[in-house]
């Protein structure tokens, strides 16, 4: 029951739809006990209103008074649905002599109606006195009166009864597809990701619910402005953080070209990797800032040559591959064209091929794909490092998260700096285990 | 040489400043853009090196008022904006490079004296990536300063000099070709192989790396 009851508390659509069936099922009920008792006592008054014409039939003679029973043919064909014409005479001036018939009434009843017992039956009989000593009493058995009475009630009902399974079922099926508008808000909602704050979309809602959604679509596109500010900080910060960087690497940088003893030569080179770590993080923040700025594709930007933007993003990255003899190389490259913008491809390549030499052992191998497929493209970056565990490979798209157990070499940026891109450029990844390899990562990223 | 620095900022100011000057540079340092176009028509530098946010007047336009006086002094940007759209227009300008803040000393010398070489017209005397070191007179490598010297064949100097130009680029084997066969001439297969084995053979085995199923280079800053 309370089941039931929570539902009903958390479902417009559920207490509309059980509220006005609920209320057609009481309407019914009432007009239909009223039709049906209404319509039984009209078939009541009928019938005796048939007895008391028989009666006026009988008084002005149209009816010979005589010493038995007139009956009428049968209403139904049923026995004992006749209508009983009987004389009855005062036993004071007729004594009492063999009457034949089975159906007979004592003299000296009241006028009007009476329910009497004669035989086995109980019948309604109009008793009417003809003249002294004369009475005529019209009858006809309660229970055939009844059954017509009931019948011709019942027949009243009947529409009631056909009508109303209808009407609920059309309520129902009303009541449903009023709501479904707003069942199709809800699913669109539901498939939205974190990223998508775009405002909801208003046709084909009902008035009523329009206020409600205009009322949510100006609190998402506060949170946007939210988001964007906030962003714009991150950015901001980082920027501002170059010039006093810059100040402190170049005294450093003089510092260690300067003579210096043993000991403060170790620390000052010490705090030169400290900057230099320090440099990369800015410019990965700064980097991941920018790719979730403008979250509009470039129109219209000159087709680009994948290829080259490739190499360029190895250039880049070759002095940190070859500090740690790691083999990185392309194994196997369709020549593809695309329609991107370059900083985009660039930053997307690099950050890939940077997180997978971080995350490769010394003396390691790297391969880069590039195919064409249908529409768009594939680039897939295979290492035969340690990989990532498969419960880990949702959660390293988030910025700062590092796989357990590495003593981390990158900022934990990389890869939230591929994931912003790709929502930019509609692209998709896929984490998985190498596929040439006995361990590693394989990352495939597939554009449109 | 005579520099002219104008950054706002007193502690990079200071930083470069003494930097160039361990480096032998006489270095004139100012903080503004309007004092800095003032000192520059009538003072007369080897090189300029130009932040962009400036108090007075800004950098971009420092540049570009420069350049319509005729002013044609060698010039690098040096900067914090390092979007794209930023550094394009920098070097539509007219400046000749950009440096990117944080940056480090050996990296803005360096990047100073690719630009002098290229004002005054020659290549330089002597082309290196620190490890590799080839005299374009001579046509002689060797590996670094004071090693044996080897003489280089047309075609092998033309190989190594292609990837010596800017180290870390990766040359495939089609511009190789290019580069050591004139127009019309055949191209031999495994030409570029060969000559690149000869190289290795004279200068050792890591003097030219090969990039897997791209092409080759020479290893930058080494």
């Amino acid at each position: 029951m309370d089941g039931i009851k929570k539902r009903l508390a958390d479902s417009v659509q559920l207490r509309l739809s059980v509220g006005l069936c609920a209320a057609i099922a009481v309407v019914a009920v009432l007009t239909g006990t009223i039709a049906f008792f209404s319509a039984l006592d009209e078939a009541h008054e009928l019938q005796d209103s048939s007895l008391s014409q028989i009666a006026v039939l009988v008084e002005n003679g149209t009816l010979q008074a005589k010493n038995s029973n007139f009956i009428s043919t049968p209403i139904h064909d049923e026995k004992g649905s006749q209508v009983i014409v009987h004389f009855m005479f005062s036993p004071s001036r007729y004594p009492p002599e063999g009457r034949d018939n089975d159906f007979a009434l004592p003299y000296g009843l009241e006028n009007g109606f009476h329910a009497l017992r004669v035989g086995e039956h109980v019948y309604r009989v109009l008793i009417n006195t003809l003249g002294p000593d004369t009475q005529v009493g019209v009858a006809q058995r309660v229970s055939v009166r009844d059954e017509v009475a009931m019948a011709s009630a019942w027949r009243t009902l009947m529409p009631f009864l056909l009508v109303m399974p209808v009407l609920l079922l059309v309520v129902a099926d009303l009541v449903k597809k009023i709501f479904r508008p707003i069942r199709t808000l809800s699913a669109e909602v539901n498939r939205r990701d974190e990223r998508n704050i775009q405002p909801l979309a208003l046709d084909g809602l009902p008035r009523e619910i329009k206020p409600f959604i205009i009322a949510i679509n100006q609190l998402l596109s506060r949170v946007a402005l939210s988001v964007e500010q906030q962003r714009r900080f991150v950015a901001d910060a980082a920027h501002e953080l170059r010039s006093p960087l810059t100040a402190l690497t170049l005294q450093a940088e003089r510092l260690a070209a300067a003579e210096l003893p043993g000991a403060a030569r170790e620390r000052v080179d010490k705090l030169q990797q400290g900057m230099q770590r320090t440099k990369y993080l800015l410019e990965q923040l700064l980097t991941l800032a920018r790719a979730q700025l403008n979250n509009a594709p470039t129109l219209n930007t000159p087709p680009v040559n994948v290829n080259k933007i490739m190499r360029q993003a190895m250039e880049d990255l070759m002095p940190l591959a070859e500090r740690k003899s790691i083999d990185l190389g392309v194994a196997d490259a369709d020549s593809v064209v695309a329609q991107y913008d370059e900083v985009d491809l660039f930053t997307l390549i690099k950050n890939l091929v940077d997180n997978a030499i971080r995350y490769t052992p010394v003396n390691g191998r790297i391969d880069l794909r590039l195919k064409n497929q249908g529409h768009g493209f594939l680039i897939e970056v295979e290492d035969n490092g340690p990989g990532i565990p498969a419960a880990q490979r949702d959660r390293v798209m988030d910025a700062f998260y590092r796989v357990e157990g590495h003593e981390a070499a990158g900022t934990g940026l990389g890869l939230s700096i591929v994931q912003a891109i790709l929502v930019r450029l509609q692209g998709d990844i896929r984490l998985a285990d190498a596929e040439r390899y006995a361990t590693g990562l394989n990352v495939k990223i597939r554009l449109p | 040489m005579r520099v002219l620095l104008v950054e706002d900022d007193a502690m990079i100011g200071d930083a470069v400043q003494g930097a160039l000057k361990d480096e032998s540079y006489a270095v004139d340092w100012i903080g503004n853009g309007i004092e800095a176009l003032n000192t520059l028509a009538t003072q007369r530098y080897d090189v300029i090196l130009l932040d962009l946010g400036l108090p007075g007047k800004d950098g971009l336009s420092v540049l570009s008022s420069l350049r319509q006086q005729g002013n044609d002094t060698p010039l690098l940007i040096i900067t914090a904006r390092d979007a794209l759209a930023d550094r394009l227009q920098g070097l539509d300008n007219g400046a000749d490079d950009y440096v990117l803040k944080p940056f480090a000393i050996s990296e803005l010398l360096a990047r100073m004296r690719a630009v002098l070489r290229r004002k005054g017209g020659t290549s330089g005397p002597v082309m290196s990536n620190g490890c590799v070191t080839l005299d374009p007179a001579t046509h002689e490598a060797s590996r670094g300063e004071g090693r044996e010297k080897y003489r280089l064949s047309n075609r092998e100097f033309a190989l190594l000099a292609a990837l010596l130009i800017r180290p870390g680029t990766i040359l495939s084997r089609g511009e190789l070709e290019e580069k050591i066969y004139g127009w019309g001439e055949e191209v031999e297969s495994n030409a570029v192989e060969f000559f690149i084995h000869a190289l290795r053979k004279k200068l050792g085995s890591d003097a030219i790396k090969n990039v897997r199923g791209v092409g080759w280079m020479v290893s930058r800053n080494v």
